[in-house]
């Protein structure tokens, strides 16, 4: 089976069985599934929503679900067949302002995008102060998630 | 219910009204911010058709004056060897100018696309630096600018870091060649490479012209280039500095100026050692701290 690292402000869809890995600090990846096509995707985004200032990447929630979405119909799915499973937003840097809590911003971003879409999210495990590994099986659908200690270097 | 006295209503009340008075700020600055946002769509749109307009011009200008340079030499048989080789160079700088800004746009494609690849590998960064200053020579030489490589006296020949080289080549592309195109005839752009425990730094100082806070402000902005800023006639898409930016992000970085109008610029890209090994490492279901979803 392919192994794909995915790196922050990428997305991976793969019509081919594939193990996505990737590591979570504030960052919110969601995991898009197709059960009747045993396919799946993976995002990985930094910042809630575009500023329309950089790049319009998938490095931004808004940007980064829809363009996900997109995937999943280029290969043959529909979004009333897809489910998601939204991981991340850890609050791993500790600051007292609200409005620097990204990974809560990024969360809501998530879960409003995906509600807008009419997808719904089957699991979850969002916020708190750790970061997570995440290992996906696009063929399973299944999401193995590590906690990882809030000190663990590089992660975003 | 709570019995309170009055006093403590009285209090209750203010603070009611001093939080009405926030809620008025959260919804005039929501209307600023949404004013904003407006303003940069159309604004966008317009940035939009111009951007592809000067990906035009920056394309077929260098194929031109390759084409008119090669067609020339072609033609003539008796042109001395000293012209021949100036005439070379142009055609090497045009030809240099052409793949870089390619590339920006292949990988400004890559970051919309979220396919970025990073190929990290082990590099020599004096290697990669001084392989760069080389490649511009010619503009340093026409602007007759004194480079300064910090390390190049100093002890160490090698620099190893783990890093994707084509993109780590391009950052210090780009950084260099804004250090020339901002510098006046006779300038000097010092450059220098650290590493430490956390990664590595690498900074680029030049005494041109620098730039203002509003000008700092815009400068990753895509499609906005230091020279549209009224100060020099200066050509580029006005995408490398939004893309280093990105490509420096990717590699959880950060990239920091500090300038001054009139009193040159200083970059500085700090890259941390990447987390490795990222995918060989395994874990595994029965692992007491992993769950399933």
């Amino acid at each position: 089976m392919e192994n794909q690292y995915l790196y922050p402000g990428n997305l991976f869809v793969s019509a081919e069985p594939a193990i996505i890995t990737t590591v979570l600090g504030s960052c919110v990846s969601v995991c898009l599934y197709d059960a009747r096509l045993h396919i799946g995707g993976m995002n990985h985004y930094q910042m809630p929503i575009w500023d329309g200032r950089e790049l319009a990447s998938p490095k931004y929630g808004n940007i980064a679900i829809e363009r996900l979405i997109e995937k999943m119909m280029d290969l043959g799915s529909s979004p009333d067949r897809l489910i998601a499973k939204v991981f991340g937003g850890g609050q791993v840097l500790q600051s007292s302002n609200p409005a620097l809590n990204i990974g809560k911003r990024n969360i809501e971003v998530g879960q409003y995008v995906l509600e807008k879409q009419g997808i719904s999210i089957v699991a979850s495990d969002v916020g708190g102060h750790a970061g997570r590994k995440l290992i996906y099986n696009t063929e399973s659908g299944v999401v193995m998630v590590k906690r990882l200690k809030s000190s663990a270097a590089g992660v975003q | 219910m709570k019995k309170i006295t009055d006093s403590e209503f009285l209090e209750a009340l203010r603070l009611k009204s001093g939080n009405g008075g926030n809620v008025l700020d959260t919804l005039q600055n929501t209307m600023q911010t949404l004013e904003e946002v407006s303003g940069q769509l159309a604004a966008s749109e317009a940035m939009q058709s111009h951007f592809l307009s000067n990906v035009r011009n920056e394309i077929n200008n260098p194929i031109a004056a390759i084409l008119g340079i090669t067609g020339t030499l072609l033609k003539n048989e008796n042109i001395d060897r000293t012209k021949i080789f100036s005439m070379l160079r142009v055609v090497y700088q045009e030809a240099l100018y052409l793949t870089y800004q390619w590339r920006t746009i292949v990988i400004a494609a890559e970051i919309e696309a979220g396919e970025l690849d990073l190929q990290m590998a082990k590099q020599d960064i004096l290697l990669i630096i001084r392989e760069s200053m080389g490649q511009l020579q010619d503009l340093i030489d026409e602007k007759e600018l004194c480079v300064i490589f910090a390390r190049e006296d100093q002890s160490p020949e090698h620099l190893y870091f783990k890093t994707d080289e084509e993109k780590f080549r391009l950052i210090v592309h780009h950084l260099l060649r804004n250090a020339i195109e901002f510098s006046q005839t006779g300038g000097k752009i010092t450059l220098d490479a650290e590493q430490d425990e956390h990664g590595i730094i690498l900074s680029i100082k030049d005494e041109g012209v620098g730039m203002d806070f509003s000008v700092k402000k815009e400068l990753f902005k895509r499609f906005k280039s230091r020279g549209a800023q009224g100060e020099t006639s200066l050509r580029g898409l006005g995408l490398g500095l939004t893309v280093i930016k990105s490509l420096v992000d990717v590699m959880q970085g950060v990239i920091s100026i500090e300038s001054e109008k009139g009193e040159g610029s200083l970059f500085m890209v700090t890259l941390p050692n990447p987390v490795i090994p990222f995918s060989s490492e395994t874990i595994f279901e029965n692992d007491e701290d992993v769950e399933l979803f």
